[in-house]
């Protein structure tokens, strides 16, 4: 008897160890490239890091303001309507809730006592100035890979502001997940700590599109899902997942699910303008990181990024082939969500006008519906979301306006009407609730 | 400058290429009948023609109308389905304070044109987007079924 | 509609030639210089026969024109002498159809040929027309006497000047259809060749006048077209925002989006650089919010380079008297402190608590409904032009006379020194009855050389609004041993602007006040201090007030387990001490209430047994002096989806002027009553809307709209009263009356969507 519960011991915990190790080389984002790696002070292609050749020469305030773009770092530190890296803004978390903090120099309220160590222990290792430790919705896991000479350009850029006076606000996190101890033994786990290691065996265009990937704009802490200790899961790199109630797709080279059917060119205008005709626009958090962040890159720096894109390996996930042809111009022909007429209906009356019945938009391309990929994830999660929320960005060649439906349109007419674009002009209807709805808009960040 | 053509008639208008037809038509070109109600495409008052088909011309910027021809509902009765339409309006009285008209027979035409004989959800999905603040709704649906039942 | 009358013929081929005669209209400008009117006898009030030739600047006009023979009776009526009689129409058409009534009125008295009778706006001169409102459902009561005496007075000009003419007994003379005859001597004449000679003739004493009888009316009461419908359908300008002048620019004008907020500074060289800017400026305005409050004008060659502009406005506004009002904040209040009946009761009578001490069963119940915009789909505009001393203004407004002082003083200018013309108003609802926009344009005028249109964005429009206040009840009822009802109290909690009165649209309405009868009553309100500006909207006050009380009445009919109308029947025919109305001309009858609540109840079915999920509704109000009952039949679903299967309406309103109008004012009064009760609802955070185009409010859309609504009119010879808005507050009650009797939930808050309702296809 004890052998047997012993030998069930030594499974449970070789299983554990064995998924705990799994899970752990699950960290590493760019463990998928072949080719050895080298510390960028051996890489012959320095530039790799830093900013491009056409502000090399700037002073250091003026690097760090491009990097600061590069790295996102104004979408999640400013409240909506308030001062800009004031922090504030909500992240809804399946655990509560958490809010950003103040990176403005003031002094009692900001990181305006910071020294250079303290702001790099926080930047990558998610350590703060008291020692406490960050929660990892600030992906220090990710800005890990940053060099210092960066992060200490943006620490500059941050100290050109005017200090803001905004004490932080209050968390509000279940137990355990209060207790920020524990993110030490979490660290350990998920956590690097280590600067980025050039890829020798690839080109330094596809290093510099790594560098601006991995440790700037960190792509992977939306699109990359996550594990059971909700950090991110890179054997399934970039396969997309569902991050603040949007989906941020499946970006790997898979033909179906992922990119792999566009041309470099969509890649790049979707990159750097937040649209690629054909295949729609981006709207909530891709559409605030193409505004705060993408679309501050260099052309350089944006086809760096495709570049590195390509290479991700295909991993197909369920997400069905983009439907490329438009429906029907009759309202009557094409399919319908279900048998319940209400989508319809409301499609008619607050979106036919624009998307008309075939999806093409009869008065700007970035209406369209056919080809977009939102309207062709089943879970409709971004149709919903868009719906609630609205589009309103601007772009070099004009405006993306779309009104938000959230405040006269309940759940269930939302719910419908996702239903109903995604039956008509996507792969497959899906099959949302007026509570689903109700859910995604809980998570979506503020 | 761009060249359009709006009720058969061609004009040069000098105008940014963002500026929506809407704006175009109501201040540059002197044809105040089509309606801005919402600027957001809510309410279908500024509802025109543009190559045949009903088009929100808050929407359509002046540079995107390319060569398509423009009708507006000061040129909709030299149409057969639009006279049609204007008539059955003016038989069934529908107007109340009028602002939406303009929009409401300029979807209902193109509804004509497309679906000669219309059902309710016909009526429904071409005539959603029309806001009628007065609510003539009724009298709306009824005139195109007039309009509908009398010989083309 | 088949007894419809027209100033058209019924056949195509006319119809085609009315459409292409109003294309040929050139399109511009909209309304021609067409001589101010002038007065024989200034100051004379009242006085509707007091324009009359003799005025030099008139008589120059008639000399001109085409045919040199357009003879003016009075301020309301020109006869030409090919027989066109043109009738002046002095309150603004809003959507009411009272351009089309008010010519029916005269006509019918002026015994006019309906066929060649042409409708014009009247401008603005109250001296010579008195009120020139549109709004309380008051235009055709006010006017009645008034329209009927100058057509009646024309008449016997007229026959006047036929009698001497033919050398008759003029009371031997009869009119029709714009012909005079002399039956005994075969002697007749158009009014067209009689009307020079007719407009020499003594003006006759108003007050001699016979006027028609009931029996008599040869229009009143037909059914009639709109008499601009031509016009509309064919797209021609006929709107404020349709007005075109040489040289116009075009201004936005942006306001603090917190209610009171001033310009510190804003980014002027910025804006003014912008493409398509001539010129902006700051305003500090007159401070009222009815009037101009401080802003920023931009000044542009079009309205589409103004809403750029305005859109890279940076305006750093003082907040120190703004609004911080705040929507959920206000409902939370209200609901904590609703039990806590106020000290002193505005009304009185018997003892509410003896009989609830006394009663068989007591309800208590509360009640709320939200904030909401008119959202007219023309939004706010005004075309001003200084020049000469003057500014010239085209307003779609409602109140265009009352208007008057508050546009001199922003433009900072004697009265008359305005000069307005009213054009047709995209809409009204009561918003156009404040002139703000009317008043800013003056302003913006002075500063701009040449006439300019203001034109507010719709978002504009929904963010400075003077909206439906919200309200809040808290009721208790007493049903006595014989299943009456025997007491009423009510604490109706609302709002205040000046810490006095309740605030604009905000008072309990004097119709609700003693329509509710009980042998005991009591009633009292809290007030909350609010800087948001409210407003008469669409029959104010009842518009939400009455689904609280006829909800409530029903609420007490059931728990005393009787049935509803006779409950109501009852009720309303108790022999109870009256309040008083402050209003006088209030004419409230219990016989006309019962008449209307029977009518609705049959034509509705009442009594029949509903099917499972379906129910009938029932309710009835007495609003701006029409007495009305509605009723809504329908079914709910699993998913408080509802489906409307009948709505009847029953109106005593006095005689029906048009009964095609008066139509569509029931079913479009019922159709807004519907869309507002499922939807709409205004949010202010921190003084700030939330709502700010038809995307966050959503206005019922054809496919949820009622497919019918059955609408039937009891006649009788009181005076006639409006119908712009008695057939809008009974509706949301009938609708909550009948969700209960579908579903046993009782819904007490508007708008029924924040309860899970919604309306299905
Ligand atoms: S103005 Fe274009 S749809 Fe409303
Ligand atoms: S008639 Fe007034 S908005 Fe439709």
């Amino acid at each position: 008897m004890k052998t047997i519960v012993g030998i069930a011991a030594a499974v449970i915990i070789a299983i554990a160890l064995g998924f705990g190790g799994w899970l752990y080389l699950g960290r590493d984002p760019m463990s998928f490239a072949a080719g050895s790696t080298v510390s960028l002070a051996d890489y012959k292609d320095a530039s790799v890091a830093g900013v491009p050749k056409e502000i090399a020469g700037a002073e250091l305030a003026k690097r760090g303001e491009y990097l600061i773009h590069a790295a996102d770092c104004l979408a999640c530190h400013t409240a909506p309507g308030g001062a800009p890296f004031a922090g504030g803004f909500a992240f809804n978390m399946p655990f509560g809730v958490i809010y950003s903090t103040n990176i403005t120099p003031d002094k009692e309220t900001g990181i305006g006592d910071y020294t250079d160590a303290q702001f790099l222990a926080a930047l990558r290792q998610g350590v703060r100035a008291d020692g406490e430790h960050l929660y990892p919705a600030m992906p220090y896991t990710s800005y890990t890979y940053m060099t210092d000479a960066d992060a200490l350009a943006i620490k500059a850029y941050l100290f050109t502001l005017a200090p803001t006076r905004a004490p932080a606000k209050q968390n509000q996190l279940s137990w355990p997940f209060n207790q920020r101890g524990l993110l030490a033994a979490w660290n350990a786990m998920f956590s690097p700590d280590e600067r980025f290691r050039p890829n020798t065996g690839q080109s330094p265009q596809w290093n510099r599109g790594a560098y601006l990937a991995e440790a700037m704009g960190h792509c992977g802490e939306c699109h990359t899902p996550r594990n059971v200790a909700y950090a991110l899961d890179n054997h399934s790199k970039f396969a997309g997942a569902l991050t603040a109630g949007w989906r941020a797709y499946n970006i790997t080279s898979d033909k179906n699910s992922g990119i792999g059917d566009w041309s470099d060119e969509d890649v790049y205008l979707y990159l750097s303008t937040g649209h690629a005709n054909g295949h729609g626009g981006a709207a909530g958090p891709m559409g605030e990181a193409t505004d705060n962040s993408l679309s501050y890159l260099v052309a350089d720096d944006a086809r760096a990024l495709v570049s590195y894109l390509r290479g991700i390996p295909a991993h197909a996930t369920e997400l069905p082939r983009t439907v490329t042809t438009p429906a029907s111009a009759s309202h009557k022909e094409g399919p319908t969500a279900a048998e319940d007429l209400r989508g319809e209906k409301i499609f008619a009356g607050a979106c036919a006008s624009c998307h008309d019945w075939t999806g093409v938009s009869p008065v700007t391309g970035y209406a369209t519906l056919t080809g977009v990929r939102a309207v062709n994830d089943p879970s409709a999660a971004n149709v919903a979301q868009t719906v609630v929320n609205g589009v309103d960005r601007t772009i070099p060649s004009g405006r993306i306006y779309m009104p938000a439906f959230g405040e006269g349109y309940s759940d269930d007419d939302i719910a419908a009407v996702a239903n109903y674009v995604t039956a008509r002009f996507g792969a497959k209807g899906a099959h949302l609730t007026g509570k689903d709805v109700a859910d995604l808009r809980k998570q979506a960040a503020q | 400058m761009f060249t359009l053509t709006v009720n058969g008639q061609s004009h040069l208008v000098d105008v940014p290429e963002q500026m929506p037809l809407l704006w175009v038509l109501r201040d540059h070109l002197n044809l105040v009948g089509t309606k801005y109600g919402c600027g957001v495409a809510q309410c279908g008052a500024c509802t025109v023609h543009v190559g045949g088909n009903p088009t929100r011309s808050c929407q359509l910027t002046i540079g995107d109308v390319g060569t398509r021809a423009v009708v507006t509902i000061e040129g909709i009765g030299d149409a057969p389905n639009g006279a049609k339409i204007q008539k059955a309006w003016l038989e069934a009285s529908v107007p109340q304070c009028g602002y939406c008209q303009a929009g409401q027979i300029m979807s209902a035409t193109a509804l004509l044109n497309s679906t000669p004989q219309p059902d309710d959800s016909d009526i429904d999905a071409a005539m959603a987007g029309n806001l009628c603040r007065c609510g003539t709704y009724i009298r709306v649906r009824q005139a195109i079924k007039n309009a509908a039942a009398k010989p083309a | 509609m088949a007894n419809i009358q027209s100033n058209f013929a019924q056949s195509d081929a006319y119809l085609s030639a009315l459409i292409r005669e109003v294309h040929a209209t050139p399109v511009a400008p909209v309304i021609g210089r067409r001589g101010f009117f002038k007065l024989a006898g200034a100051g004379a009030a009242g006085l509707v026969l007091g324009f009359q030739l003799g005025d030099a600047a008139f008589a120059a006009e008639n000399d001109a024109a085409a045919d040199g023979a357009i003879q003016t009776m009075n301020a309301f009526i020109r006869v030409a002498s090919n027989n066109t009689i043109t009738i002046y129409s002095k309150c603004p058409e809003i959507g009411q159809g009272i351009k089309t009534s008010f010519g029916v009125i005269i006509a019918d008295e002026l015994d006019a040929d309906w066929n060649h009778v042409v409708m014009e706006q009247a401008d603005i001169n109250p001296k010579v027309y008195g009120s020139q409102g549109a709004g309380g459902s008051t235009s055709i009561p006010r006017a009645w006497d008034q329209l009927r005496q100058a057509g009646a007075g024309a008449k016997a000009m007229l026959i006047a000047a036929a009698a001497k003419q033919w050398e008759v007994d003029p009371r031997q003379i009869t009119a029709r259809d714009s012909v005079l005859t002399h039956a005994a001597s075969g002697k007749s004449a158009t009014y067209g060749s009689l009307a020079a000679e007719a407009a020499k003739m003594p003006v006759p004493d108003a007050k001699g006048l016979k006027l028609k009888t009931r029996a008599e009316y040869r229009l009143i009461g037909k059914g009639f077209h709109g008499v601009d419908d031509p016009k509309v359908v064919t797209g021609q300008p006929l709107f404020g925002i349709d007005v075109q002048r040489p040289g116009m620019v075009y201004a936005t004008y942006t306001k603090c989006p917190a209610a009171g907020g001033k310009v510190r500074s804003f980014n002027v060289d910025e804006i003014k650089a912008e493409r398509g800017v001539i010129d902006a400026f700051a305003l500090t305005g007159t401070g009222l919010m009815a009037e101009a409050m401080p802003g920023v004008a931009i000044i542009a060659k079009d309205t589409w380079s103004a809403f750029q502009a305005q859109k890279k406005l940076k305006v750093d506004w003082d907040l120190s008297e703004a609004s911080q009002d705040s929507t959920s904040r206000f409902s939370e209040e209200a609901k904590k402190i609703a039990m806590s009946f106020p000290q002193k009761a505005d009304e009185n009578i018997g003892d509410v608590d003896k009989a609830f001490a006394a009663a068989a069963k007591t309800v208590e119940a509360y009640y709320e409904y939200p904030f909401a915009a008119h959202a007219p789909l023309e939004p706010m505009n005004t075309t001003a032009h200084w020049h000469d001393g003057i500014v010239e203004m085209w307003v779609p407004t409602q109140q265009p006379d009352r208007g008057l002082p508050s546009i001199a003083k922003a433009a900072g200018l004697p009265e008359d020194k305005i000069v307005l013309h009213q054009t047709r108003v995209g809409g009204g609802f009561g918003r156009r009855l404040v002139n703000d926009y009317a008043c800013e344009a003056a302003a913006i005028s002075r500063k701009v050389d040449g006439p300019v249109k203001l034109q507010w964005t719709r978002e504009d429009d929904f963010a400075h609004d003077f909206y439906r206040p919200a309200g809040y009840h808290q009721f208790k009822g007493a049903i006595d041993g014989n299943g009456r009802l025997d007491a009423w109290r009510e604490h109706f909690i609302t709002f205040t602007a000046d810490g006095k009165k309740e605030a604009s649209g905000a008072n309990l309405t004097d119709n609700i006040k003693f329509s509710i009868k009980a042998p005991n009553l009591r009633r009292g309100t809290t007030m909350f201090p609010l800087r948001i500006p409210t407003g008469a909207w669409r029959a104010p006050g009842d518009n939400a007030q009455v689904f609280a009380e006829q909800c409530f009445m029903h609420e007490m009919s059931s728990v005393a387990g009787r049935d509803h109308v006779e409950f109501l029947l009852e009720a309303v025919n108790r022999d109870v001490p009256e309040l008083a109305p402050k209003d006088k001309s209030v004419n409230f009858s219990p016989k006309r209430v019962s008449d209307v609540i029977k009518m609705c109840a049959d034509k509705a079915g009442w009594g029949k047994t509903a099917p499972k999920g379906s129910g009938l509704g029932l309710a009835w109000c007495y609003s701006h002096a029409g007495h009305v009952a509605q009723a809504v039949e329908l079914s709910v679903d699993a998913n408080k989806r509802i489906k409307i299967e009948r709505i009847v309406v029953v109106l005593d309103v006095g005689p029906i002027i048009d009964m095609t109008g008066s139509q569509a004012q029931a079913q479009g009064a019922s159709t807004d009553a519907l869309s507002t009760a499922m939807g709409l609802k205004i949010n202010i955070e921190n003084g700030r809307i939330k709502e700010l185009n038809y995307n966050a409010y959503p206005v019922l859309r054809m496919p949820f709209a009622p497919m019918t609504i059955d609408a039937y009119f009891i006649q009788s010879d009181n005076p006639p009263t409006g119908m712009g808005e008695p057939a809008f507050p009974a509706l949301a009650a009938a609708l909550g009356n009948a969700i209960f009797a579908a579903t046993g939930e009782r819904v007490r808050r508007l708008p029924l969507r924040d309860l899970g309702y919604s309306l299905a296809i």
